[in-house]
């Protein structure tokens, strides 16, 4: 039933996303009000009609309605209801609605703001084309709601995504990722007016603040749960669907800062321009190298060449069309020549850091597709993995501290050398005194650790004066962050230790100072999964610490063995104990980390958040021309 | 000049990363794992006999003739279904199969091949995976020719089926065969 | 207050007897004399990828193949084998694929290259901006 109405549902929404596009196209080449006017009930159309097949999903997996194909294949009588709830974006079909859900709803946010503007009915245009592409390649190859000829009983969600985590990160992820696609869409309306404008870079600017904060919270999310659910102890894995959704997170960067110079001094307007739409084309680049299974990654959904041949050729239209309409408005758009940039100034450092965000950008690009790149060209197969990264993108990291250190000291117009340096020479000294004391601490003292933690104390050393006015507290915020998860970054890559060991019932071993025993195991069941979990008691200098509980499970369903990490958080260091395998009776091989400072890279990403939430508070309320 | 620069390059590079993608997604996917093990000796190994315990199988026992070696597992389910296939070939063909059994129980195995039948002159037990990673093996089944210098002449990753068995290995079998009839050595 | 002093003492004893390097390396799942050739092999099994999972590293995986290859490599280590032996005999069997780390070969000097050319391109772009006069 659920099945039928939901497919219903989704064709619905197609028909009135196409209204929503075609017909004020149409109005607007002819003049005619009244077919423009249609934009915006077609939207609230589609948007219910999504909504309706979206509850509908949901409502199939919380019943477990055995007759739709996709829920059988992710859900299960046992699994609990809140991952049923998760379920639904817990693969290909279910993550595409996710997608047209949120585009809706920044699509239906966006005409709520811009409620009594007519300019905006050419946005709802653009969003509306994506709707209904979106909806078409879910309705043609994608489809949750297919109804399987055989009732089944299902085969559980993976255990992987079985995890607090996976609640909130894809949507998150997602929300960020479809965020662009308003900015995006402004930009073009506005290209094909030829208004790059003050007014242009503001409006979007919240718009991709928005997107970007969101997608800053994804990826936070995706590392603290990678770290909880994979097992090793890592926050990042330069997997390619990592590196996916970091390209539009550079980008992103790169573009908010192009955005305040256009916003600020009307300069930078065609750069920002094309970063604007080079984002969004990163986020569709995203989905069509995820789902179509041309990378190889731990993400990969199910391929179906299908797929891939809709989802490129979405991407090469999309393409296509923005780049044609940026080259043949921008140059005619009215872009203030007059004002350029200053010798020393807020400006010419906030165009150098959009620069090297788009390096980076680049240099993740290449290091993702280079495999493929080199399997077209048939010279083999070679893998691009973390340890590339790792080494690549240090150079560029310390780059780009180094003139965050600088940028927040720089007003906006010319400045001298010498007032630069009478703000900057404090700094200087006392990041570098500050990382030397620090490395002291920590022992083993690398002038590759003292030199990016001292970058890291100079970048929030420079924020710290602008504490002072409000107004800036949001880049105080997001630079702070910044810094705070490469601290993190350089002190869990550089001290984290680790071991595997051999524990028999009542053993003990250490790791650094920390006394690890292992004092019993027993066996668990939980709804879907039986397993056996182990007791730990940690201690340090003779005082017990805590008692920690791994576990061994194995979910039935889907007959899969996982490990259930037990972890001890601490702001300055994380004891984290997984379960290997047994190994005789009452013996286990079992991986011991000390963490120092992991915390502070997900605390750097919520800090930058708060950053991001704090520009969409002072927003100002503006109509589009 | 410059007008004409700004319009051409951009599609030109984008027109490459659609064809490159493009490529991609239509090329068969081929074994991402190159060998380089062709043409080089068999790396020596010397293994319990799975059937006959008291007696240990070694490289040495494929010198002299050509032959084939065979990885599997009892828990690979494309072995079971590729096991008819070398029972023809041992039938028809008379080829002689060597075998490995990878990370395997030994009752298990011993009892699978009862069942089944027996394709193989000997079969080695490598508990461990140890001689699978000398031979680069990455996964169950995998068939490699061996000729009579004991070198390594063929590999075929994954389920021999009989087609593939008549089209490519079999006419190779007999190429080495005439090698060392015929051959100079 | 005495069999607090008896409690300390004892410990005292215990985590002398943890910390000697010989009841550490009993337990160690890959014991090492050197801890040179430890964080070597360290390094290796996160550089070398497991073939048969879809993006990890050895070390990040706990396949059968992926234990087997590190079992391997630890007796390499062990015998004294150099990280470029060990490497040659991977790729030997398997391909550059299986390392994650790759060499600077004809293959990959645009990728390596590519970043350093970027950077170095972007900061000399970058200088107009500091140069322009209003």
């Amino acid at each position: 039933m659920s099945g039928v109405l939901g497919q219903l549902a989704l064709v619905f929404a197609l028909l009135f996303a196409v209204l929503q596009s075609v017909v004020p196209l149409w109005g607007l080449r002819h003049r005619n009000p009244y077919a423009l006017a249609c934009a915006r009930p077609a939207l609230w159309g589609q948007a219910f009609c999504v909504f309706a097949a979206y509850f509908l999903l949901t409502l199939a997996f919380i019943q477990n309605d055995p007759s739709l194909v996709y829920v059988t294949a992710n859900s299960h009588p046992t699994l609990p209801w809140y991952y049923r709830i998760a379920a639904v974006w817990g693969a290909h079909e279910g993550s595409i609605l996710l997608w047209i859900v949120l585009l809706s709803a920044w699509t239906l946010v966006f005409q709520w703001i811009h409620y009594r503007d007519n300019n905006s009915v050419p946005v709802l245009i653009v969003l509306g084309l994506l709707s209904s592409a979106f909806l078409l390649f879910s309705l043609l190859t994608s489809n949750p709601f297919l109804i399987s000829p055989v009732l089944q009983e299902g085969h559980d969600l993976n255990p992987l995504l079985q995890d607090p985590g996976f609640l909130i990160h894809p949507p998150m992820l997602y929300t960020g990722y479809v965020g662009f696609a308003v900015g995006f869409a402004i930009t073009l309306v506005v290209l094909w007016r030829q208004q790059l404008d003050a007014q242009w870079a503001h409006i979007t600017r919240y718009w991709i603040v928005a997107a970007w904060s969101f997608l800053t919270l994804g990826i936070t999310l995706g590392s603290w749960w990678a770290y909880r659910v994979l097992g090793w102890g890592g926050f990042w894995f330069w997997d390619p669907v990592e590196n996916v959704s970091l390209l539009p997170w550079l980008s992103g960067v790169a573009l908010l800062h192009v955005l305040l110079v256009a916003e600020k001094k009307q300069a930078g307007q065609s750069w920002a321009a094309l970063l604007v739409i080079v984002t969004f084309l990163l986020s569709l680049l995203g989905i069509f190298l995820v789902r179509s299974g041309v990378l190889v990654s731990a993400h990969t959904f199910a391929n179906d060449p299908a797929r891939g041949v809709f989802l490129l050729g979405l991407f090469a239209i999309v393409a296509v069309i923005s780049l044609l309409i940026y080259l043949r408005y921008v140059t005619k758009a009215n872009i203030n020549q007059g004002v350029t940039y200053y010798g020393l100034s807020r400006e010419a450092w906030l165009l150098l850091n959009s620069v090297l965000f788009t390096v980076a950008m680049l240099t993740v690009l290449i290091g993702t597709l280079y495999p493929l790149f080199i399997e077209v060209l048939g010279l083999g197969a070679i893998s691009v993995g973390a340890p590339y990264f790792n080494v690549v993108m240090m150079p560029l990291t310390g780059v780009i501290l180094l003139i965050m250190g600088v940028a927040p000291l720089v007003h906006w117009g010319a400045m001298s050398w010498i007032n630069l340096w009478k703000l900057a020479w404090p700094n200087i000294v006392v990041s570098m005194t500050l990382a030397i004391g620090l490395s002291f601490i920590f022992g083993i003292l690398s002038s590759l650790t003292v030199l990016g933690l001292s970058l890291c104390c100079w970048v929030v050393l420079s924020v710290l004066p602008i504490l002072r006015e409000r107004r800036h507290w949001s880049m105080a915020f997001a630079h702070a962050g910044f810094a705070i998860c490469v601290i993190g970054v350089i002190l869990a890559g550089t001290y984290s230790q680790e071991r595997e060991v051999r524990l028999k019932l009542g053993e003990s071993t250490t790791l650094g100072p920390y006394v690890f025993r292992l004092s019993a195991t027993n066996g668990v069941a939980g709804a879907n999964f039986r397993g056996i979990q182990g007791r730990f008691i940690i201690s340090k200098h003779g005082k017990i610490i805590t008692e920690l509980y791994p576990e061994k499970r194995i979910y039935v369903v889907r007959d899969m063995l996982m490990t259930k990490v037990a972890i001890h958080p601490g702001i300055f260091r994380d004891l984290y104990i997984a379960m290997g395998e047994p190994l005789h009776q009452d013996e286990w091989s079992v991986r011991l980390y000390y963490k120092p400072f992991i915390r502070w890279i997900w605390a750097g990403g919520v800090l930058m958040l708060l950053g991001g939430i704090m520009v969409l508070l002072c927003h100002r309320q503006e109509s589009m021309r | 000049m410059k007008k004409l620069f700004t319009w051409i390059v951009p599609f030109f590079v984008l027109m490459g990363f659609f064809i490159m993608l493009g490529t991609e997604l239509f090329q068969h996917k081929q074994d991402a794992i190159s060998s380089q093990m062709l043409g080089e000796p068999l790396p020596v190994f010397h293994l319990t006999n799975l059937l006959q315990p008291q007696k240990e199988f070694t490289s040495r026992d494929l010198l002299g003739h050509v032959s084939l070696l065979n990885v599997w597992a009892t828990w690979c389910y494309a072995c079971q279904q590729e096991h008819e296939v070398l029972l023809d070939i041992k039938e028809n063909y008379h080829v002689p199969i060597y075998s490995i059994d990878y990370r395997d129980k030994t009752e298990v195995a011993r009892a699978w091949l009862i069942k089944l039948g027996n394709p193989y002159l000997a079969t080695g037990e490598d508990k461990t995976g140890e001689v699978a990673i000398d031979l680069g093996v990455y996964g169950t089944p995998e068939t490699f020719i061996i000729d009579a210098n004991g070198r390594i002449r063929y590999r075929h990753v994954g389920r021999l089926d009989q087609e593939t068995w008549e089209k490519v290995l079999w006419p190779l079998v007999q190429k080495y065969n005439k090698e060392v009839t015929g051959g100079p050595h | 207050m005495k069999r607090l002093d008896c409690k300390q003492i004892l410990y005292f004893i215990l985590l002398l007897f943890c910390q000697t390097s010989l009841s550490i390396a009993q337990q160690d799942l890959y014991p090492f004399t050197s801890s040179l050739d430890r964080d070597r092999f360290q390094k290796l099994s996160y550089e070398v990828r497991c073939i048969t999972c879809q993006n990890q590293s050895l070390a990040e995986s706990s396949a059968p193949l992926a234990i087997d290859l590190r079992q391997k490599i630890y007796q390499m280590v062990k015998a004294g084998k150099s990280d470029q032996d060990i490497q040659h005999y991977l790729v030997k069997r398997y391909g550059e694929f299986i390392l994650l780390h790759p060499p600077v070969n004809k293959l990959t000097v645009f990728l390596w290259g590519c970043p350093l050319l970027l950077l170095g391109a972007a900061l000399i772009f970058s200088i107009r901006f500091f140069l322009k006069k209003a």
